[in-house]
């Protein structure tokens, strides 16, 4: 049994520096996750059965696959078809086109749980669907939103693991490649979820003090 | 009385197989005021909120000033027409005074400080200008009712319609909605409330529409209608009613 937190300290660079890609990855996914997320949660509330369908069956598809196929098909799926995606965009698009599922479904049940009575009367004061979105919904429904949204910036941020397995050198790919010479897994894997779990605390804390400010 | 504002030709509304407007028609004037009456379920909401679209309807006319309206103008057709819900929706995240500039500012275009100036002349004609900065959950029902017929009036309507005002208002805060409801019909609003305030039907109304499953049974001025009933289901009605 070898429990050495020696080679954990020698290579403490490289594992900061798949950190730091690991915390790239997950904000540039969580930012397209975002965006991604209010424009489907909006088709879906939309009138217009077009808009609604496309979004059910996104979400449909991004939820109902793992995101690990969803990865592959993106990474050495694409080329088949022409169009190759370096290791990096495969990884913030697979993760940030998934996030955006969940997201939308955060946001449309926080829309939803909004009192409809808030919304007629919106409407009866003469505001069009974007005015009442914006000014009487949105607010109300972004309280709603919070906390399952930190949840899901959390599970995105431990998510992005998975993509060292489309050759990203973050976190998880960097930690592999010192055991493949140190032969250490407990002390290397050990380290890796504190640092998972550092940054994973960092979007808590920031979502407690923006709570503050909301509620 | 002088022109007519508002027409209803014919209205068929139904939900899903259940048809709850049967050919509902009348005309509002100018500065008049019609009060519908009927037992529950019998349509008067649906009638108000059809007029203002919040609900569509399968068949028939509504003109607004002589004009039929048509669905891209439907935004600027609410801007005329002030509503007042039997749930007061108040937008809960904004303050009194936001949430009566909030349809000028915004909707109107109206620059903020002369919103701000018509607000507190009508929290004072409410009697809640020291309620400017509450949210809807510091009010009782009867002010927060209050704040919804200011910010509704702050859009300076052709017509306000009023869906069972005070139905969601414990007894002792009626009285205050319905005097500023009086204040509004006194200053020449052209209204049309649903109620089950006989008293204010008596006080107030220029007519007095009847009905009752989907239908117009009587469409009368209340001294006529309240004195002089002869229709058996009406009389019925105004006893139970009465009997509260």
């Amino acid at each position: 049994m070898i429990v050495d937190y020696s080679v954990v300290i020698n290579k403490l660079p490289y594992l900061l520096q798949g950190a730091a890609v690991t915390f790239y990855i997950s904000v540039l996914s969580l930012i397209l996750g975002l965006v991604c997320g209010i424009l489907l949660a909006l088709m879906r509330d939309a009138k217009n059965p077009a808009l609604s369908k496309f979004a059910f069956v996104y979400i449909w598809i991004f939820r109902g696959t793992p995101l690990l196929v969803q990865l592959f098909i993106l990474y050495f799926g694409l080329p088949s078809l022409g169009m190759s995606l370096s290791s990096f965009q495969a990884a913030v698009l697979g993760l940030g086109l998934n996030t955006a599922a969940y997201v939308a479904e955060i946001i449309r049940s926080g829309i939803q749980a909004v009192d409809p009575g808030q919304r007629e009367a919106a409407k009866a004061l003469g505001m069009s669907w974007g005015l009442e979105m914006r000014r009487i919904v949105a607010p109300q429904a972004a309280k709603i939103c919070l906390l399952p949204m930190v949840n899901q910036f959390v599970a995105t941020l431990k998510n992005s693991s998975i993509v060292s397995l489309v050759t990203v050198a973050e976190l998880m790919r960097v930690g592999d490649q010192i055991i493949a010479t140190s032969f250490n897994a407990f002390s290397v894997y050990t380290s890796i979820a504190l640092m998972y779990l550092i940054m994973t605390s960092v979007f808590m804390v920031l979502s407690n003090v923006l709570k503050r400010k909301l509620v | 009385m002088s022109e007519t504002i508002l027409s209803l030709k014919n209205i068929h509304k139904s939900f899903g197989s259940n048809e709850v407007l049967k050919g509902i028609g009348f005309e509002l004037k100018q500065g008049e005021k019609i009060v519908i009456l009927g037992p529950s379920g019998s349509g008067k909401s649906t009638i108000l909120r059809c007029i203002n679209h919040l609900e569509e309807f399968q068949e028939g006319e509504i003109s607004f000033k002589g004009k039929k309206v048509s669905r891209d103008e439907l935004n600027s057709l609410r801007t005329h027409i002030g509503m007042v819900f039997q749930r007061f929706n108040i937008f809960s995240h904004m303050t009194v005074l936001e949430n009566i500039i909030e349809a000028p500012v915004h909707v109107k275009k109206m620059k903020k400080a002369d919103a701000i100036e018509l607000a507190e002349d009508l929290l004072k004609k409410v009697g809640l200008e020291d309620k400017r900065d509450s949210y809807a959950k510091e009010l009782s029902g009867g002010q927060q009712q209050r704040v919804a017929i200011a910010r509704a009036l702050a859009m300076q309507p052709d017509i306000m319609l009023f869906d069972e005002p005070t139905s969601a208002l414990d007894p002792e805060l009626v009285g205050e909605v319905l005097r500023v409801m009086k204040a509004v019909a006194d200053a020449g609003m052209s209204m049309i409330v649903v109620t089950h305030e006989i008293g204010f039907a008596r006080d107030v109304a220029d007519r007095v529409v009847f009905v009752d499953g989907g239908k117009i049974l009587d469409d009368k001025p209340p001294e006529e209608f309240f004195n002089n009933q002869k229709n058996e289901r009406i009389r019925s009605f105004l006893s139970k009613i009465s009997l509260k």
